[in-house]
């Protein structure tokens, strides 16, 4: 079943030279966990903003081709109200946080959808559990740091139940260890409640274990599709400007060396049983 | 030769904070490239804003090129050590690349075909002569942070201290910026990078430094501090997965000692080698 | 320029004062404030003087308050000086400390109310939504404010740059500083916007307040006390 499917879909922003997206078709199935990659430039954060229908109502521009969310058509819906169902989080953890407290900025959503106030209630307290940071409900975001920041955010767009979980670069600005928790706690949002993910990111090391399919973005046009190991297989990835994870670098370059390579390894654990059995 | 930056003993807490650096002590040669890391809050961008006068030490003492820098303005010591900060558009303040690398050389005193040279050079050394006549903000963050560096550099100081670097860069932009890093260092430049990126410090440093609260834990070169003779974790970093997987490797008698998919490539090849000769 | 910005930094702390219902406090605040105004009466602007005292003693105010007034002691001075100019000499120092007793009043209703409490008050009295939000916000965005002027002037000062020079050079300098800041500022309120679409803002007309604002006995004495008194010291001087 298809939560999201994207139809030929091209898009250039107002005054633009050039399209940032040029007839990108994909599909996602419910749950599915999906990772997005290309270099700087490539149309990662424009695919996002299409997918909560901020393109074409908040952006403008000249769009062309469907994109259908959860069975709708976003050129016929406001944002507002996608935004019930998909959530999106931005790369710059301050900027996207707007209130005074975190408490208050888990509520403001809520707020927004006109929800009354025990459920608010109910929904701050389960969100500030799911995402660990229950300690830090009084405190004011700008205090915090940007890895709790970006947390934080997190669980913002998670009180208001979204079936889709969207987001842009979400740990490219933050540190290594709140980025590892992210990314941890995404794949348990995933495997444990049935959220569909969707990441564009950089940082490719610790997500692609957990991801269902991987995309290749790279100057508006989709290169490639598949699994985690049929997209790394191919070598042209690096020259495009995406960071294949270094143990499936030397992997690939042990094969291609004659060695015994039986499979391309995702997490450290895989990498090492391999090499075992290869020597 | 004496160190060009001598840190001694040095204290220094932020109104209203906890103590930032808690008796810290540090040398830096000339010539070298090195790696401040840490998490977040351990004191590191703190440490560094000394090299240049941003701070001044409220105990102990912080040296730079012989200066004290309690003797000094912000505006001396930026002839020694050049600071290039997080998010470049904090530091670029003109409409053109061009105006921006003329503002850096302002206080300087030399005669206008000189300081015109000197811009070219700056430039062209960091890729960014087509962008001359561009603003800043019309530019990729790569780019940007390579004008920021250029702005930096135009003042031809000795030191080089880059505060997160990599932040938000890609694969291809992170390489282009090792790659300047490189030159600059092969030219003579003092390099510092404040980084928690471990990888790529890995990659261009000699020397690692790590931090956590105000403290250094770690002062050694990287080969040791790969060894396992300090802790990454404890500094609040993450090992990057082929870190993890050398390490075990050395179970199955594979050496690896340079962090680059090359070396590991090579290190796992001589074993194989090794295995074939038997 | 901090000191100020301390007045309008809410103390989490839990006082008697912080306990109480912003719309109470602001009913007293804007009696003292309208008794400031129309007296001149040296005693009675003194006795309002002490009444203030266990507001800022009981809401643990005291360092924050005069923080606060030290950092205006320049300006303080020079309104001193105009004053006595158009007043006289006992009209000019009276006026100088009406005006310092409506500062303190103002500081002391912010350093003990939370800014969403106070939205949430405007919000009770029918004030819409967007005006509120345009208020926290900023309020919210004051201390990031202030940190990234620190970080921009000190990048400017990296740059080999004497920031003491004539006058002139000082404000070239100060307007090329806020480039970068106006640069940030616009393009955090793009991100922002966006965030604000991405979590259903404008998803309907009627939203929910989430803070919830109740009155208790306290509140209802200080309004009483608050409207009484004034009332009654302004029949005894007018009437």
């Amino acid at each position: 079943m298809p939560v999201l499917s994207i139809e030929n879909l091209s898009y250039a922003y107002p005054n633009a030279e050039t399209p940032a997206l040029n007839d990108v078709s994909l599909s996602v199935n419910k749950g599915e966990f999906v990772v997005i990659c290309g270099p700087t430039g490539a149309g990662k954060t424009t695919f996002c903003r299409c997918i909560l229908g901020l393109i074409p109502h908040f952006f403008g521009g000249d769009m062309s081709g469907k994109v259908i969310v959860l069975d709708t058509d976003t050129r016929d819906i406001q944002p507002s109200r996608l935004a019930a169902k998909v959530g999106l989080v931005f790369q710059n953890p301050e900027d996207q946080l707007i209130a005074m407290s975190v408490e208050e900025e888990l509520a403001f959503g809520l707020e927004n959808l006109g929800l009354p106030r025990d459920e608010i209630k109910k929904r701050i307290d389960e969100s500030l559990n799911l995402v660990n940071i229950v300690e830090l409900r009084d405190r004011p975001p700008s205090e915090l740091s940007s890895g709790q920041q970006q947390k934080v955010a997190i669980a913002a767009v998670l009180a208001m139940n979204p079936e889709i979980l969207v987001l842009d670069e979400p740990t490219s600005m933050i540190d290594p260890k709140s980025a590892l928790d992210i990314t941890q706690f995404l794949n348990k949002l995933n495997k444990e409640r049935g959220v569909t993910v969707i990441v564009a990111e950089h940082r490719l090391e610790n997500l692609v274990s957990f991801a269902d399919k991987i995309v290749v973005i790279n100057k508006g046009c989709i290169v490639q599709t598949g699994s985690p190991r049929e997209v790394f297989a191919s070598d042209n990835l690096l020259e495009i400007g995406v960071a294949i994870p270094r143990i499936i670098q030397l992997a690939s370059r042990l094969k291609k060396a004659g060695i015994k390579i039986d499979n391309l390894p995702l997490t450290v654990e895989e990498a090492f049983s391999i090499l075992r059995r290869a020597l | 030769m004496p160190p060009f930056i001598v840190v001694h003993d040095l204290y220094f807490s932020y109104p209203n904070y906890v103590t930032a650096l808690q008796g810290v002590n540090l040398n830096i040669d000339k010539g070298e490239l090195m790696a401040i890391m840490g998490e977040n809050g351990a004191g590191k961008t703190t440490l560094v804003k000394h090299f240049n006068g941003l701070l001044r030490p409220q105990s102990g003492s912080v040296t730079v090129d012989g200066i004290d820098t309690r003797n000094a303005t912000v505006a001396e010591l930026s002839t020694r050590v050049g600071y290039v900060f997080q998010n470049p558009l904090y530091q670029l303040f003109s409409e053109t690349v061009e105006k921006e690398m003329m503002l850096g050389l302002s206080g300087v005193n030399l005669p206008d075909s000189e300081k015109k040279n000197r811009v070219d050079e700056v430039l062209i050394e960091l890729g960014v002569e087509r962008f001359r006549n561009r603003h800043p903000l019309m530019l990729s963050e790569g780019e940007r942070k390579r004008v920021a560096i250029a702005s930096v550099l135009v003042m031809d100081p000795a030191v080089i201290a880059l505060d997160e670097p990599t932040l938000a860069l890609d694969y291809t932009e992170k390489r282009r910026l090792g790659g300047v890093i490189e030159r600059l260092h092969n030219e003579g430049h003092t390099i510092i990078l404040v980084t928690h990126d471990v990888e790529f410090a890995f990659d261009l440093s000699e020397r690692i430094v790590t931090m956590s609260r105000g403290k250094i834990l770690a002062d050694l070169p990287k080969e040791k501090v790969f060894n396992g003779e300090a802790s990454l974790d404890a500094a609040g970093l993450v090992e990057p997965q082929l870190f993890q997987l050398a390490r075990r490797l050395k179970a199955l008698d594979v050496h690896i000692s340079d962090f680059s998919v090359e070396g590991a490539f090579a290190g796992v090849m001589k074993r194989v080698k090794r295995s074939k000769g038997k | 320029m901090s000191g100020i910005l301390q007045i309008l930094q809410w103390i989490k702390e839990d006082t008697p004062i912080h306990r109480l219902d912003p719309r109470s406090k602001m009913v007293w605040a804007f009696c003292v404030m309208i008794l400031v105004i129309m007296i001149w009466d040296p005693i009675i602007l003194t006795l309002l003087t002490l009444s203030l005292i266990p507001f800022v003693v009981l809401g643990k105010a005291t360092s924050r308050l005069l923080i606060a007034l030290k950092s205006m002691v320049f300006f303080t001075v020079v309104l001193v000086i105009l004053e006595i100019l158009y007043y006289g000499w006992f009209f000019g120092i009276i006026a100088t400390a009406k005006f310092i007793l409506a500062t303190s009043i103002f500081s002391i209703f912010f350093l003990t109310t939370h800014i969403d409490d106070f939205a949430a008050a405007l919000s009770s009295f029918g004030i819409p939504f967007e005006f509120n939000f345009v208020l926290v916000t900023s309020a919210k965005y004051i201390p990031v404010l202030f940190w990234e002027i620190q970080d921009i002037t000190d990048a400017y000062k990296a740059r080999g740059i004497e920031l003491e020079k004539s006058m002139l050079q000082k404000i070239r300098s100060y307007a090329t500083m806020l480039v970068p800041l106006i640069i940030v500022t616009t393009r955090r309120a793009l991100t922002m916007a966006e965030a604000m679409e991405a979590r259903a803002f404008g998803y309907q007309k009627k939203r929910t307040t989430y803070r919830q604002l109740k009155m208790h006995l306290a509140d209802y004495f200080l309004i009483a006390i608050s409207v009484v008194l004034s009332i009654g010291v302004i029949v005894l001087l007018y009437v």
